[in-house]
């Protein structure tokens, strides 16, 4: 089922490399203060791989996904390279942007009726998509449209293509939504938080669908999440971030056999808890964004802190767990 | 219900409760169809359904919020509907109600401190120093830090949040605790710790629980029974073990299967199912999840199937196709 290789073997498809993102705004006094929302991030999809990015409210994951598609508003200070096939998407603008956006990079959003305009038809808004990355015509495109709906199981998409968002149901909805990010054969799709408006029998639809379409198109996908089970379920890789760090990162059956990541261990645990075991509760103050760190910024939280984790930088330590598991903890087993 | 029936008395029942809303459409829409639980004292029940499938409006019904349409709802063996306005607001510190939305539960101009004193004002005749006294007694049994009674909802995380509205629906120490989705808003580490302390306060307190989700495995973590419910009707009703591990309609079925279960070893077979819940206002003829169902066939359409119990007693369900050997007696209709 999953591709022979190993997510860092070859090219990736995206790399993330040192992302630094910051928002600068003015306190009660008026002294501008800056909130570091994302810390270095380091993240690899390798082709045909379904990444999982997981981390709670606040970690950075959405913002990850919104800075790679270019869509963070201009007061966003961004440093740090996002390649996508060769190319720092960073260093792109205007019609180059576009040119990899919705063509060769397909975004899936959380609430589908927020992403469909609503006062045009699904198929019109197929169209113009189609349209906009390739110069067939309208007939033609009409008919990848129809082709699409029929793909992603909407019935009677003939008289679909005809609908307007609001006729839809939130699952019919999202189905349309990932009709539009596949239809120009992406080689990447990010989707955030693709299901979690939906029932949980209308998820496992919409999930096998999305990773047998994106198996089916040879496409890789990055998938954001806080659901650990979507992850076990329907990943090949994993990511953790925490506090706008990727933490730790691998195979998703090596990270969850052998999680390195205090955070890790906890989000797993906490997950498979039966109630009575003792769980002691997690400390959960979000991280202040404040404070700008290279230690551990985990540390106020984790269980087994030492006095190196408050004060040695924490990116030189990035050890490796196996050859593609990633961890970024002092005190993580080295090989 | 007569098989179902245990012989101790009900802290809350409902008889064969329905309820309907007027859409402004040509029929009302049914949300709630004729329904009958029970809950003991000191017994946790889940109630689980997909949106749509009248969970919320029988949280509602059960603690007086909303009138049934038809089917009476009585506490304590008291029928509500017959209680004057000044009996029901006495009996309401023995029921509470927890949210889904900490946030939009709790009146954001107010510190922590006042919102939790709140309900012994309301309900108590404490002097002010025994109220303080007592809002810091809960606040600590939340593992709440007293630091934070002087702060506003807005400075505090939402697993914090949710901890205040649990203490505040505590402090008039009722018997009966609704609670309409208490974790789905919130993270899942702050989840298990929620979790952890209804399940220590249930064992303290004896308090009994309607607990509302849609999500199985914190309804298996939790409850001694549950109730499972498709577009207002109950279709599958048992003890959590006997359900989860033995579910007999195929609506249960499907929806286990399609848990997703957080570990890449367990491989479940995944059930699909087709389509989605259909609108309230367009049910099906017959059994409500026939328009779904991998077993439909033409005599499903035939009205609502009844409930059939097993020999037990116990556990019941709602399908015409149900093993008669398994589950031998009918309950009554209605």
């Amino acid at each position: 089922m999953t591709p022979a290789a190993t997510s860092d073997a070859v090219n990736p498809v995206l790399s993330i490399r040192g992302v630094h993102l910051a928002f600068a705004s003015r306190d009660a006094l008026g002294a501008v203060r800056r909130a570091h929302v994302l810390n270095g991030v380091e993240l690899e999809v390798g082709p045909g791989r379904i990444v999982g990015l997981i981390g709670e409210t606040g970690a950075g994951k959405s913002m990850t996904a919104t800075a790679t598609i270019g869509l963070l508003p201009p007061s966003a200070e961004i440093k740090g390279q996002i390649i996508f096939e060769g190319v720092d998407l960073l260093s792109l603008q205007g019609a180059a942007l576009d040119k990899v956006r919705g063509a060769r990079i397909g975004f899936v959003a959380q609430n589908p009726r927020a992403a469909l305009e609503p006062v045009t038809r699904v198929g019109d808004q197929l169209v113009r998509l189609i349209q906009a990355h390739s110069s067939l015509s309208s007939q033609a495109a009409r008919e990848r449209a129809i082709a699409i709906l029929e793909a992603v199981g909407i019935p009677d998409p003939q008289a679909r293509y005809r609908a307007y968002p609001h006729e839809l149901s939130g699952g019919m909805a999202q189905r349309v939504v990932i009709a539009m990010a596949l239809v120009n054969q992406p080689q990447l799709v990010i989707a955030d938080e693709p299901t979690t408006g939906l029932d949980v029998t209308v998820q496992a639809q919409v999930l096998d669908l999305l990773q047998q379409l994106v198996r089916a198109q040879g496409a890789a996908a990055l998938i954001i999440t806080h659901d650990l089970g979507i992850v076990a379920q329907y990943c090949d890789d994993m990511a953790i971030m925490f506090a706008g760090r990727v933490v730790e990162r691998g195979p998703v059956a090596h990270i969850f056999a052998k999680p390195q990541h205090p955070y890790t261990r906890r989000l797993i645990a906490a997950s498979r808890a039966r109630i009575g075991t003792a769980l002691t509760s997690m400390k959960s103050d979000p991280p202040d964004l404040f404070r700008q760190t290279t230690a551990c910024v985990y540390a106020d939280r984790c269980e087994l802190v030492a006095a190196v984790c408050q004060s040695a930088p924490l990116e030189k330590s990035c050890s490796t767990a196996a050859p593609d598991h990633r961890v970024l903890c002092h005190l993580a087993q080295t090989p | 219900m007569t098989t179902l029936t245990s012989p101790e008395p009900a802290l809350l029942q409902l008889k064969n409760v329905s309820r309907s809303f007027d859409v402004g459409g040509k029929r009302p829409l049914v949300a709630v169809r004729n329904v009958s639980l029970q809950i003991q004292p000191g017994e946790v029940v889940g109630l689980v359904g997909e949106s749509g499938s009248g969970k919320s409006t029988i949280g509602r019904m059960a603690i007086a919020l909303l009138p049934p349409t038809s089917g009476q709802v009585s506490f304590d063996g008291r029928d509500l509907a017959v209680m004057s306005p000044a009996e029901l607001r006495s009996l309401r510190q023995r029921m509470q109600i927890i949210f889904q939305d900490p946030w939009g539960a709790l009146n954001p101009r107010h510190t922590i401190g006042r919102l939790m004193e709140e309900p012994l004002l309301l309900h108590t005749t404490l002097s002010a120093a025994q109220r303080r006294e007592e809002v810091i007694a809960i606040a600590q049994r939340m593992q709440l830090g007293l630091p934070l009674l002087e702060r506003y909802p807005a400075q505090l995380s939402g697993g914090q949040l949710q901890r205040v509205c649990i203490g505040r629906a505590l402090a008039t120490k009722p018997d009966l605790l609704v609670l309409d989705e208490p974790t789905s808003s919130l993270d899942v580490s702050v989840r298990a710790g929620i979790l952890q302390l209804l399940d220590n306060l249930r064992r303290e307190t004896g308090v009994a629980m309607l607990f509302i989700s849609h999500d199985l495995e914190t309804i298996h973590a939790l409850c001694d029974r549950v109730v499972v419910l498709y577009l207002g009707c109950e279709v599958e009703t048992g003890p959590v073990d006997a359900v989860f591990k033995n579910p007999a309609h195929p609506y249960t079925q499907a929806l286990l299967s399609a848990q997703l279960f957080a570990d890449p070893a367990v491989k479940t077979v995944r059930q699909h199912l087709q389509g989605e819940i259909p609108s309230p206002l367009a049910a099906p003829p017959g059994c409500p999840f026939s328009t779904r169902c991998p077993v439909y066939d033409a005599g499903c359409d035939a009205g609502l199937p009844a409930m059939r119990v097993d020999s037990d007693g116990v556990h019941a369900a709602r399908c015409i196709r149900l093993a008669p050997d398994r589950f031998p007696s009918l309950t009554e209709t209605n």
